[in-house]
């Protein structure tokens, strides 16, 4: 039970916390909705009311419409690659007997760690039409029917993105659903065990339901994290290739410009309410469905 | 099949699944270090062939002519600044939320919360303008700001995990004796929680240091560039006057301290996922 004190001393502890998130956080998460209602260009004080013109122009933009779905493609089969990855790598790592655990999930951590801008300057060498290193492995196969420009074209664009980032984010998933199993008691599964369950029946039937929760977590965290990604995608093309532009990218083309600058902030700050509507409509809504009361073991 | 042979097919499978995601992630950063001792001309030659002699002149050009010494200065400066001051608001937010009793407690954890699913792209704008009223676009303190209140959310829901694990009893002993609520602060709970402090500071270490967007925005004057501005700016510039083996070697540079602090403090990190993440 919390205690109850003076209130000069819960504000104390509040005060100097709340003042700048007030200031840095809550006041400009406010104002946003008002500037994707405005017309502006940053420069002119002047903010000019034009209601829902923004949100209407989105309708009729083509390069708005195409970062929209990217965000989607990349928000599912995103998801879907990377969670399948977690969970057979959960899997293979928690079978009985097996060695190793410790040093593959931290190994797998490690690129989590390493800046988005770096990374993008190392996929572009991987993925280079001429010297880079795919096409070459696919030479070396035999398989030159494969090689392509992989940036090139949305398709295989979206693709070589999501392998990417998948690379980077697996491992932070992982270590998430590792410690879901750690707290999972082991005689549930000896018991299983005893009574001759196999490995894979024995995680499909008791280790991957009792992570739920875990898994509903990691899910609304991927969803969080890739409707706002942009690093890797705007250091890999500066915005300039709009045919792979997601909403985190279009967003920032449209305030502060790919070359020349542009400076619509009014209709920049529609975009990031939109992103932010996804965020709460998909996150919000996953957790609706499948939230539930935590699990007891 | 028995089981023992079934587990051993099951091993070498599972071995070699793995070691293929491991290849994918070692192959990328053994080939950045091995560049990063290569010039110019045998990397344009063949970007994939091991260096034939080891050249430090990437490092030294990297750091002084592309100005990662600059840059990795401001980033110390304004991470570690960020860090300490988000760290400790945080602390104290946490410490008011899981151990007092007061009105709008809980609409103030859920607030905090809910934040965490804000896109940092939905505060670019207003914060742009909020910092071009105050005089604070291109400062490091403006940045420093910055990065400490929108790190703030993140930082309260990994530290309420640790805070919620410290027994009630201890306080109502400390009120025996005589302690302060601000001493009990400082002296019980900041010391029992420190495993937590030390997971958020990595946490906030890695996102503060890899971080670009906000500070392209709020803080892209060449004196002031973060390491990882300034990794993009190098990245941008190639196209103008290329230097593969000095960015590789800049690429080098800017990973030691993660990988410093992965190597060090990476026990922190799991047991902070475990108890933030998983039971918020």
């Amino acid at each position: 039970m919390n205690r109850k004190v003076k209130p000069w001393i819960v504000l104390g502890f509040l005060l100097p916390g709340l003042l700048l998130y007030v200031y840095f956080f809550f006041i400009p998460m406010l104002e946003s909705f008002y500037i994707s209602m405005t017309e502006w260009d940053g420069f002119s004080g002047e903010k000019t009311f034009i209601g829902l013109k923004n949100f209407s122009d989105m309708l009729t933009d083509s390069n708005f419409k195409i970062a929209l779905v990217n965000t989607m493609i990349f928000m599912v089969v995103g998801g879907v690659l990377v969670f399948f990855i977690t969970i057979l790598f959960t899997y293979l790592l928690t079978r009985d007997g097996f060695r190793g655990r410790k040093f593959f999930s931290n190994f797998f951590y490690f690129p989590n760690m390493i800046s988005q801008a770096a990374l993008a300057v190392l996929w572009v060498f991987v993925y280079n039409p001429n010297f880079g290193i795919l096409n070459n492995i696919l030479k070396a196969l035999g398989l030159e029917s494969w090689i392509q420009v992989w940036l090139g074209s949305r398709e295989t664009g979206l693709g070589s993105i999501i392998f990417a980032t998948s690379v980077s984010f697996v491992g932070f998933y992982l270590i998430l659903m590792l410690s879901g199993c750690d707290r999972i008691p082991d005689t549930y599964r000896e018991a299983a065990r005893i009574d001759g369950a196999g490995e894979i029946t024995i995680f499909f039937k008791i280790t991957l339901p009792l992570l739920r929760d875990v898994l509903v977590i990691s899910v609304t965290l991927w969803v969080i994290n890739i409707i706002k990604y942009f690093e890797l995608i705007w250091a890999m093309f500066k915005g300039a290739n709009t045919a792979l532009n997601t909403l985190g990218t279009y967003m920032y083309a449209m305030s502060f410009g790919v070359a020349t600058p542009i400076f619509k902030l009014g209709y920049g700050a529609a975009i990031s309410v939109v992103m932010f509507l996804l965020v709460v409509v998909f996150a919000g809504g996953f957790r609706l469905i499948f939230d539930r009361e935590g699990m007891q073991y | 099949m028995n089981t023992k042979t079934r587990r051993f097919w099951g091993n070498l499978v599972s071995y070699l699944l793995l070691s293929f995601w491991t290849l994918i992630i070692l192959g990328i950063l053994v080939w950045v270090l091995y560049s990063s001792f290569k010039d110019n001309v045998a990397i344009y030659q063949d970007p994939w062939s091991l260096p034939e002699k080891i050249i430090w002149d990437n490092y030294v050009s990297a750091w002084s002519t592309m100005k990662m010494s600059s840059y990795f200065m401001n980033s110390i400066i304004i991470v570690f600044s960020s860090i300490f001051i988000s760290l400790l608001l945080s602390a104290m937010i946490t410490h008011a939320l899981t151990r007092y009793e007061f009105k709008g407690r809980r609409a103030l954890t859920n607030l905090f919360i809910f934040s965490i699913s804000v896109p940092t792209q939905m505060l670019l704008i207003p914060l742009y303008s909020q910092l071009m009223n105050v005089g604070l676009i291109n400062s490091r303190f403006g940045l420093i700001l910055v990065y400490s209140a929108l790190w703030l959310p993140f930082s309260i829901f990994v530290l309420m995990g640790f805070f919620r694990t410290v027994p009630h009893e201890i306080e109502e002993s400390a009120i025996m004796d005589g302690c302060g609520e601000f001493r009990m602060f400082f002296n019980i709970m900041i010391p029992m929680v420190q495993p937590g402090l030390i997971c958020v500071a990595v946490f906030n270490f890695v996102a503060m240091w890899n971080e670009y967007m906000l500070a392209m925005v709020f803080a892209s004057k060449q004196n002031l560039r973060t390491i990882s501005l300034g990794m993009y700016a190098l990245r941008d510039s190639m196209m103008y006057s290329s230097n593969w083996g000095g960015l590789f070697a800049a690429i080098i540079i800017m990973l030691i301290p993660s990988a410093i602090i992965f190597l060090t403090l990476q026990k922190y990190v799991i047991q902070g996922l475990t108890l933030g993440a998983v039971k918020g």
